[in-house]
Parts: structure tokens; C-alpha cells; sequence
């Protein structure tokens, strides 16, 4: 277990304002990563859309009480999201990515508050004894329009201009949950969103001329849940991609995907709090991203949380040392390697991490809250330098 | 969005969850939780180290709703040889089967404290518990089943009978003699989407 590093207080600063940025940019995707400690807790806020145009919200976990609540609260009182809107579900879904307490510990409080605003519910159909288990199948059971599923891998759905793949569990792990045989952690709900994801028409003079039809770039974010290396090894195996051996049959594999890689992500929300079975080196170099965020305490947790090795082994997938490692001490920042707990260098804390990302540029936000604090934007510091 | 399934009855608790508790020799412990007790969950378990899940004991509903306090679970980190060491003098004084520990083991215990060594008495309540999930989950997303339409009746050889098959599942008669009935079909055990454990 190692601290995450410690980031100069200088590349942040307060001059902008949260919300005022969020609103002049009707295309970005807002992602929240909460400071819940060694738990999830996540919020996408998904680019405007429509007439009026609206936001609508997509949560994955609640991990902890009075964190999703008050920054829906929040969203709802900058006008970045209608709460008040009954029929265009402003919180479009709700992710349970597994039944751990450190996962769904918020999520009656989230139904209750918010319950008659969502419009979908998933969790991985893993069985779990937890009150909060039971409190929340109550909430379900009490909400006969509320869409229930269970997804597994390759399963994809659109909301708004975001596509939404569900990497895991593998429908081979979720048919073997009835016994004690998959870890409850492989369980988990790993999902890629890919945005913006616009339906387009084809210029069929063009294409009678020969002209190659063009795909817009999108970006997309990797969701790891708590998935380990039972997990992983069938979402690579479910998402192939070969291109780069150059064989006949990883090109045919690869032109059938668009020539890209299924698994990339710009940015990755790493698997379980940076425990050691959560990522392995291979899933890290497929997705290939530009930043990569872990949800953990910094050096108090029950579980080591963030696990060395797992810190070596990401640092070593994005900037490879063909395994020599010697990274130097305050290189995280440098290769967008954020944590929850991040401190700065004055040892202020630097919480709950907000991007706000477009096509073309992603910045940083930094709200200062403890896991237990609420989080509020008038405290949101940027960083300096957008991420792409 | 349209409705997804029918809306539940609203039932109050009917008092305290009473599992049926066994032995390791299969015989059964009688005992009367008290609202005193605590339902304890071991909910992770990493390296050495357990995360203990609890919370006041459950109500029941009177149509077998668990029903647990709005304040929800706390969790309490333990060391995972003194778990196990406890547990296992626990269980032996009850006679209960002496095992592992596993992800989803449920206990009531009387006399909590975060100490193991020092709780009164603790009951292993793992099956019952177990079950209990599972139909919560079935039950909140399935519909209920009508009435008596569906009642059936499964003899010592496991074959349903008098299960009344609705009009729109029956087949048209067929033309001329009728061919022989089909025996009943055999009952099948849950799946994944039933409240078999």
C-alpha cells in the first residue's frame, strides 16, 4: 500500500466557476467520481438533448449516505438538472454494479428521495443478505413502472446521444450465481460509455463516388466496478481484439469492430479501490487511457486500499518501462493518475473528482470534501491544465 | 413509461423475523430473536481482514417482507483468525455446524460489542437468510401470482397435477380421434429467476 502522491497546490485553482462552465458547455458529458472513502459512489450527468434541452442523470452505486442526494440536490439547484420534471426521468438510470455494502449502502436513501424521478434500475441479479440489499428490492417492488434488468456482457443500450456497454459480468458468470461459485465481486456491472453517439445519414452521391462514409469520433469512459481477474479474463475473452498481430483473421476481427478496440476508454475508473485482483496489465493497455481514477482512502483503509502493485501495474501500462518501474516520486499527476483521496502539497484535501468532457477538451474539477462532507461546487478548484 | 409488473399489497410488520434455526445434526434450535439482537452480515473479505455488515434485527411483514430499520447497516472491520476463532467457539457451544467463513454468512448475535470474543451468544442463520434474499429479489420484480389459479400439488413423486392451464395456453382441438394424453410435466426445481437458493 503506498499513498497516492501528493499534488502540487499550484496546479489548481479557484478562478472559475463550476456551474458557469458546466452551462456553457451543452455538449460535454459531466462525470462525478465521489469521495466516499473506500467505496462507489459515481454520477454522469449526460449532454444536453432535445427542446428544451434537458440533462438527464445516470447513477452507478451509492456507496455511502448523503453523497448522490445532495449533489442531485445540487445539479437541481444550478438548473443543470430537472428534478421536478415527472415525465422525462430526469435520472434516466440507476447502476447497482453488485450488492456490497461499500456499493449500495446509499441506495434506499437514493429511492427514497429520488425514486419516483428514475426510470431504470440494474444490478447484477447477485443475491446478497444485506439489509440494504432488502431495503432496496422493497424500493423496487414498491415502483410497479420502474424498469428492473439484469444485464450481462455485450448488452448495450442508448440514452440521450450516450451508448452504454455492459462489459461485465459475463452471462457465463451470471448463470452460475446460484451457488457460492463466482466471488460476489466478480459479479459486479462494468460498463464503457461512449458518447456522443449521433445517428447519422449517409450522402449517397458520395458514396456512388467512391467515397469512404466516415465515423465521428467519440470519447468514452471505462466503469470498473469492482470486477477482478475472473471477470476481467472473460470480458477480454467477450471483447476481442487483434488487430495488431496482423493476421487475416485479427483483421476480419478488427474491420467487424470499425477497427477500434472495444475496450478503449479515454478514461477508466479503475476496478475495486485499486486492489490488487481489480486490474491486471493487459485490461489496463487495452483501454489505454488518458486518465485513470481511483475511488479510495488514502493509507487508513481496512484494506490497504490502493494495493501497491496495482499502482505499479497501471503506471506501467500507461507509461511502460518494460517492467523497470522507478517512477519518480510525484509522476502520478503527471501521467493522470487521480485518486479520491488526493491531498496537496499544503495536505488539503481535494475529494470528489468532476470532469467535464467534450470531443474536444476535458477539464478537471477537485471539490475539497470528505467522504462524509456533501459536496459543494463554491469550493470546486480546477485543475489547471485540461486533460485533452 | 408503461407499468412493469403489479403493485404490491401494502403490508405492515407482524413482529420479529423468526428464522428457522438448526443445528449441525439437523434438529432445530428454538429460540426467540428479541429487538435487542443484531442481524451481523460478513459482507467482504480481503486478505486477513473481514468487513462485518450490521444492523437492528429484522420485522417480518405478513407476507414475509424482511423489514429492517431506515438507519441501516454499519460496518465493523474485524481481523479475520479472531473472527474465525470466535465463530467457531460460538458455534460449538450451539451445535452448530463448524465451518469456513464465507462471503454471505449471517448471524443473529445477542450482545454485540465490535469485539467477537465478547458477544453473548450468536446463532449462524446463514440458509434461512440466504433464502430470505433470494425471494426478496424474485419478489420485487416478478409478478404475484393470481389467487388460486395456479395451485399445484405435488405428490410424493414430485408429479403436478389439477394445475388448470388458461385458455389462451391450450391448444385447438384437433380434427377426428384425439391423440393420447401427455403425462403431466414434472415440476422443475427454481432457476436463476426463482427463489431457489
Amino acid at each position: 500500500m503506498t499513498r497516492p502522491q501528493a499534488i502540487p497546490a499550484t496546479k489548481l485553482d479557484q478562478v472559475d466557476s463550476f456551474a458557469d462552465h458546466v452551462r456553457s458547455r451543452p455538449d460535454a458529458l459531466v462525470y462525478f467520481l465521489c469521495n466516499v472513502g473506500d467505496a462507489d459512489a459515481q454520477v454522469l450527468l449526460l449532454p444536453e438533448l432535445g427542446t428544451p434541452a434537458k440533462r438527464q442523470a445516470v447513477v452507478v452505486d451509492a456507496g455511502r449516505s448523503n453523497k448522490i442526494p445532495p449533489l442531485l440536490q445540487s445539479l437541481h439547484d444550478q438548473q443543470l438538472l430537472d428534478l421536478d420534471d415527472a415525465t422525462d426521468d430526469p435520472i434516466a438510470l440507476v447502476v447497482a454494479t453488485h450488492p456490497h455494502l461499500d456499493h449500495v449502502r446509499g441506495m434506499p436513501e437514493l429511492f427514497a428521495k429520488h425514486g419516483d424521478r428514475i426510470a431504470e434500475y440494474w444490478d447484477p441479479g447477485y443475491y446478497h443478505v444485506l439489509a440494504e440489499y432488502h431495503r432496496t428490492m422493497l424500493e423496487v417492488e414498491s415502483r410497479p413502472d420502474l424498469v428492473y434488468a439484469q444485464p450481462t456482457s455485450g448488452f448495450r443500450r442508448w440514452i440521450s446521444d450516450v451508448a452504454i456497454t455492459v462489459l461485465s459480468p459475463s452471462v457465463q458468470l451470471r448463470n452460475r450465481y446460484d451457488s457460492y461459485g463466482i466471488e460476489i465481486n466478480d459479479s459486479s456491472i462494468s460498463l464503457r460509455i461512449e458518447f456522443p453517439v449521433h445517428r447519422y445519414l449517409e450522402d449517397r452521391q458520395k458514396i456512388e463516388e467512391g467515397e469512404a462514409l466516415s465515423i465521428p469520433p467519440t470519447r468514452a469512459l471505462v466503469l470498473g466496478a469492482d470486477a477482478q481477474t475472473t471477470s476481467w479474463a472473460y470480458v477480454l475473452g467477450d471483447f476481442p481484439f487483434l488487430f495488431k498481430s496482423d493476421t487475416p483473421a485479427a483483421k476480419a476481427i478488427a474491420a467487424a469492430q470499425g477497427n477500434v478496440d472495444l475496450l478503449r476508454g479515454d478514461v477508466m475508473k479503475v476496478s475495486h479501490h485499486g486492489s490488487k485482483h481489480g486490474v491486471n496489465l493487459e485490461l489496463v493497455e487495452r483501454v489505454n487511457p488518458k486518465v485513470t481514477l481511483v475511488s479510495s482512502v488514502a493509507d487508513q483503509g481496512q484494506f490497504n486500499f490502493p494495493h501497491a502493485v496495482a499502482q505499479d501495474l497501471i503506471r506501467e501500462a500507461i507509461f511502460p518501462t518494460e517492467g523497470l518501474g522507478g517512477y519518480p516520486d510525484d509522476f502520478d499527476p503527471d501521467m493522470n493518475l487521480f485518486y479520491t483521496a488526493d491531498e496537496d502539497t499544503s495536505g488539503a484535501t481535494l475529494g470528489t473528482i468532476g470532469l467535464v468532457m467534450s470531443l474536444g477538451a476535458c477539464s478537471m474539477w477537485r471539490f475539497g470534501d470528505e467522504p462524509g462532507d456533501v459536496i459543494t461546487f463554491g469550493d470546486a478548484r480546477r485543475w489547471k491544465v485540461d486533460l485533452w | 413509461m408503461y407499468q412493469q409488473r403489479e403493485a404490491p399489497r401494502t403490508t405492515d410488520p407482524v413482529g420479529l423475523w423468526e428464522p428457522e434455526i438448526k443445528r449441525a445434526d439437523d434438529t432445530v434450535i428454538e429460540f426467540v430473536p428479541s429487538d435487542a439482537d443484531e442481524y451481523v452480515v460478513l459482507d467482504e473479505i480481503i486478505g486477513d481482514q473481514v468487513r462485518l455488515a450490521f444492523t437492528a434485527w429484522p420485522s417480518v411483514d405478513e407476507e414475509g417482507r424482511l423489514r429492517f430499520a431506515e438507519s441501516g447497516s454499519e460496518p465493523l472491520p474485524v481481523d479475520r483468525e479472531e473472527l474465525r476463532g470466535s465463530l467457531d467457539r460460538l458455534r460449538e457451544i450451539e451445535r452448530q455446524l463448524v465451518r469456513p467463513l464465507r462471503i454471505g454468512d449471517v448471524f443473529l448475535v445477542r450482545g454485540m460489542t465490535p469485539d467477537p470474543e465478547e458477544w453473548e451468544r450468536l446463532l449462524d442463520i446463514t440458509g434461512a437468510a440466504r433464502r430470505a434474499a433470494s425471494r426478496a429479489g424474485v419478489r420485487a420484480v416478478a409478478q404475484p401470482v393470481e389467487g388460486t389459479a395456479i395451485t399445484v400439488r405435488i405428490e410424493d413423486a414430485g408429479i403436478a397435477e389439477d394445475v388448470p392451464v388458461p385458455s389462451w395456453r391450450r391448444p385447438p382441438e384437433p380434427p377426428g380421434a384425439a391423440p393420447p394424453p401427455r403425462p403431466p410435466a414434472e415440476p422443475t426445481p427454481g432457476s436463476v429467476s426463482s427463489a431457489a437458493v
